[in-house]
């Protein structure tokens, strides 16, 4: 894709539509991955991410160059605000279960063996204790912590999809990090014991 | 932060700092600071540790399936594309058809109906015209234009024959043209009406029948006797050319009796479909034209 995208973008902004359908295959699964954990249910996450893809197709002409991702990224940080504006409501209320994508074991894993149940529902387990754990925080710096350590953007990136300079991006991530680490730690008898901390994973 | 502190401020300054310290953010007097506060702090030491193991936690996070496909629907243009082209085209005749009809009411209206050289459907609409100027100039012509109208007999055919005269009439487009003079319109070109003096001229065959002939008949007035109505006009007409005017004549029913005002009335006949046709020609091409512009903007 980054081969191509600037031409698909170049395309899109003419008003071509399977030129952003291109983009839109490219960067779903980022963008719909954020706003799940930025909003902590999928119903919410398919509305912003929807939303954010018609938004971007419409200000597309907008983009000037740089990073598509982070500009796109922006459009989705500012859509998940607005749909946690308009749910009112505190994120802990309801929490459905994260649907895990079977095809994408966890990164880091040792073995190359495709999952087995009992990994796959561990790691169920794990992804719905750091969705928790993510609610507690306030929305910006459960915006730079995902953006960050899970989907591994730089600084610089991070500034611009959430419009604050690194400063900022460096305090929020702080606070986040540590708010989230109290909050696994006060937990941490009810994860698999595979993610304790005191089996030795420091 | 250099500077007196107290064993408590440590733990604080350095939590602060453990974020930026496992980025490798750190400038490094701090991060000499805190690795040196570390050495002898079991506290800092385990929230370090519990900082990283939530990091790694986090990376090690399933992701979420994605549940369908975000991508649009791409609208299928063919339909519009042929919509439009069509609604395009229908103005563009529309308009088209609209100003030839409008042109030829007007010239019809206003040229006072040219000779020899108008083309066909033009001689038609103009002849009612000059039918009805030929009261206007000559009682003696209108009488002629009567009788020629009335030509459904070949006794009348004569008068018609010798209203159209071949020979002294010049070139049937040009002279007619040129000059208001009742011109025979062997090409069935329409008619002019002649001023009195040249009803003299026309008495010398070359009275110009008041009504347009279609086909290319040469009409040459010579030898047919004109039937006595038509006193300046000397008898002279071709059998053929009789025999072609009585067809011609019959061909003409709008041109019959044609007294002054009846001229006019006959003239109604044929104007007033144009208008019909020129309404509606006009609403045809507006309605197309915002059928384009509505397509043209989906």
């Amino acid at each position: 894709m980054s081969m191509d995208e600037p031409a698909f973008i170049a395309a899109a902004q003419k008003g071509d539509v399977a030129a952003f359908n291109q983009l839109v295959r490219a960067y779903q699964t980022l963008v719909y991955r954020t706003a799940y954990r930025v909003l902590g249910e999928s119903a919410a996450a398919e509305d912003a991410t929807q939303d954010a893809f018609v938004s971007a197709f419409k200000h597309l002409r907008s983009f000037r160059g740089g990073s598509f991702k982070a500009w796109l990224l922006r459009i989705v940080t500012n859509a998940c605000y607005d749909q946690l504006r308009v749910k009112q409501r505190r994120p802990t209320a309801s929490l459905d279960a994260m649907l895990i994508d079977p095809d994408k074991p966890a990164p880091g894993a040792d073995r190359a063996a495709p999952e087995s149940p009992q990994e796959f529902a561990e790691r169920q387990e794990l992804g719905d204790a750091i969705q928790r754990g993510l609610t507690t925080l306030p929305p910006d710096q459960r915006v730079t912590l995902v953006l960050v350590d899970i989907e591994g953007m730089r600084y610089e990136e991070v500034a611009e999809a959430t419009g604050a300079n690194v400063g900022t991006v460096k305090s929020r991530l702080s606070r986040g990090r540590a708010a989230l680490r109290d909050f696994l730690v006060k937990q941490e008898e009810l994860l698999p014991s595979k993610y304790r901390l005191k089996v030795g994973q420091a | 932060m250099l500077g007196r502190k107290n064993f408590d401020d440590w733990h604080e300054w350095v939590e602060a700092r453990l974020s930026d310290y496992i980025d490798n953010m750190l400038p490094r007097a701090d991060r000499a600071q805190l690795e040196a506060h570390l050495k002898g702090c079991d506290r800092c030491r385990a929230s370090l540790a519990s900082m990283r193991w939530t990091l790694s936690l986090l990376k090690r996070a399933p992701a979420p399936a994605l549940p369908h496909s975000f991508a649009f629907a791409v609208p299928a243009r063919r339909d519009p594309a042929y919509g439009f082209g069509f609604a395009r085209l229908a103005t563009v005749l529309a308009t088209l058809l609209l100003f030839l009809v409008v042109g030829v009411d007007f010239v019809s209206r206003f040229g006072g109906g040219f000779s020899a050289s108008a083309p066909a459907p033009a001689a038609q609409v103009a002849a009612p015209t000059s039918v009805a100027l030929v009261p206007q100039t000559s009682p003696t012509l209108a009488k002629s234009a009567e009788s020629a109208t009335a030509l459904p007999s070949p006794p009348a055919a004569p008068t018609a024959a010798r209203l159209f005269a071949a020979p002294t009439s010049a070139p049937p487009g040009s002279a007619a043209f040129a000059s208001p003079t009742l011109e025979a319109v062997g090409r069935g070109g329409a008619v002019e009406t002649t001023p009195a003096d040249n009803a003299a001229k026309n008495a010398q065959g070359t009275v110009v029948a008041p009504r347009s002939q279609v086909a290319p008949v040469r009409i040459t007035v010579t030898e047919t006797p004109m039937p006595p109505t038509h006193t300046p006009v000397p008898p002279t007409s071709t059998p053929v050319s009789s025999a072609t005017l009585a067809a011609q004549a019959r061909v003409q029913p709008t041109l019959a009796p044609v007294p002054p005002r009846v001229s006019t009335d006959t003239s109604q006949p044929i104007i007033e479909p144009l208008r019909v046709t020129e309404i509606a020609l006009l609403f045809l091409a507006v309605f197309f034209g915002a059928l384009t512009i509505m397509l043209r903007r989906r």
